[in-house]
């Protein structure tokens, strides 16, 4: 079967990449109009001082008190306010370190229970899967795909999208250590199969936007304009949800046909 | 050279007032960005997005004591409470005043246009603002996670409660979604 994998290992990475670049300050790319735009948003976060009231009563909605401009943390330079970008790699290892010694300390957390090879000291509290066997396991990596697939079908059906949706993720991140092709390329078309089942939008509780407490937006509903959703190129990318279409149904009845008598005349039934 | 950070929450939790102020340096910034992120320019300006930063700010201090029973890591713990407190502040106005609030919420064009270069980059920033109102939720966490406070995929994973693979994943789907809506919204400017 040679339908493309709605998966594209290397498109992951780039994007990883990019969103790494943007989240440091870098310029972006020059070809890249969303990145273009995630930049400017960025930039625009930093572009007014921040102003901060002292802290009002409960209940108020007007500032009460002295307005302060700046405060710390905030640099300014030359008329506009830098929000200083903390390296945060660095900055969290160091916290999540400190709190490891000090839930350590305290003895509620085993030292043992902060898998990640790569930052010993990172205290893992919700493990989601056991990265040291799935590392060295393609089978284990298997199974637990095709778990979270059955629990996310599961929750599809009971219409817990958004869980769906998480579970969905991780079963994909999980079939990347899947060595078997055909194994993977299986797995792959079931959560593309259960993707279908997802609403376009999802907010928190998994509803469609519009039922929940999210804010509205302004003008049409935000789900996909029927029929116009455009695939992601066969050489990779990842399916978008479809938009709900009715599935076409027959209006005629079929007409019955008589059935051919033989031989047909007028066709030669052997050659010469 | 003052405590190192690695230290800086044990003894903030401990109550010592010096590293709880250098604590709260060092978080304040990402705080700020993900509220302005999270709840944009309102009436033009970030005065509200600050104020909800601010009082994060104050529930952390207030909740730092309480941290270690938790047994969380750090960012989970911050970015939950500011979380919070942006869906609380949306609540809040669109109980407040339910006609006018499409009119706050809606970003006004800038009353004083600056130098061209200033107007293009604030209608892209717009432009993706809107976009990401567009976003499933958790897309749009973690694309201001990512791209606003600078976390990393770890780093937003332990947030989350994901793994890091799938914020991975999550945010490529995440940015293919933007670059569909972006071509979508702007057929003129799409070239396909």
């Amino acid at each position: 079967m040679t339908r493309p994998l709605p998966f594209d290992a290397d498109r992951i990475a780039r994007d990883d990449v990019l969103l790494d670049a943007l989240g440091q300050g870098e310029p972006p790319p020059s070809d890249d109009e969303v990145a273009a735009m995630l930049a400017a948003w960025r930039d625009d976060l930093a572009a007014d001082p921040p102003v901060v009231r002292r802290p009002a009563p409960r209940g108020a909605t007007a500032g009460a008190g002295a307005v302060v401009t700046g405060g710390p943390g905030a640099v300014v330079t030359g008329g506009a306010v830098e929000l200083p970008r903390v390296r945060h790699r660095r900055f969290s290892r160091a916290i999540l370190a400190a709190a490891a010694a000090a839930i350590t300390v305290a003895g509620t957390l085993a030292l043992a229970s902060m898998a990640e090879p790569d930052s010993p000291l990172w205290p893992i509290t919700k493990i989601v899967f056991d990265d040291r066997d799935d590392r060295a396991d393609s089978r284990t990596a298997q199974r637990e795909a095709e778990r979270r697939i059955a629990l996310a079908r599961e929750a599809a059906t009971q219409q817990r999208y958004g869980e769906a949706d998480r579970l969905l993720d991780e079963a994909t991140a999980l079939v990347e250590q899947v060595r078997d092709r055909t194994v993977a390329e299986r797995l792959l078309e079931e959560i593309a199969e259960i993707r279908l089942l997802l609403p376009a939008d999802l907010s928190p509780d998994g509803l469609p936007s519009g039922q929940s407490g999210v804010l509205p937006t302004p003008g049409p509903s935000s789900s996909p304009p029927d029929g116009s959703s455009p695939s992601p190129s066969p050489a990779g990318g990842l399916l978008p949800p479809l938009p709900d279409l009715p599935l076409p149904l027959p209006s005629l009845p079929l007409p019955s046909l008589p059935l051919p008598s033989l031989p047909v005349p007028g066709l030669p039934l052997s050659i010469g | 050279m003052t405590a190192t950070e690695t230290e800086l929450v044990a003894l903030a939790t401990q109550g010592d007032a010096r590293s709880t102020a250098d604590l709260l340096a060092l978080i304040r910034p990402g705080i700020f960005r993900y509220c302005r992120a999270r709840l944009g320019r309102i009436g033009g300006n970030f005065t509200t997005a600050d104020d909800v930063a601010q009082e994060v700010c104050l529930a952390v201090l207030s909740a730092l004591p309480r941290f270690t029973d938790r047994g969380r890591p750090f960012s989970a713990f911050v970015f939950a409470i500011a979380a919070n407190k942006v869906a609380d502040a949306q609540r809040a106005a669109l109980r407040r005043a339910p006609v006018a609030t499409m009119d706050i919420l809606v970003d006004r064009p800038d009353p004083h246009p600056g130098p061209e270069e200033k107007a293009v980059a604030t209608d892209l920033a717009r432009r993706l603002s809107t976009l990401l109102d567009h976003l499933p939720d958790n897309h749009r966490e973690i694309v201001v996670l990512r791209v606003a406070v600078g976390l990393t995929a770890e780093e937003v994973g332990d947030v989350l409660g994901m793994s890091a693979a799938a914020v991975r994943v999550a945010q490529c789907r995440a940015l293919a979604r933007l670059r569909i809506l972006a071509g979508t919204m702007f057929d003129e400017a799409a070239t396909r």
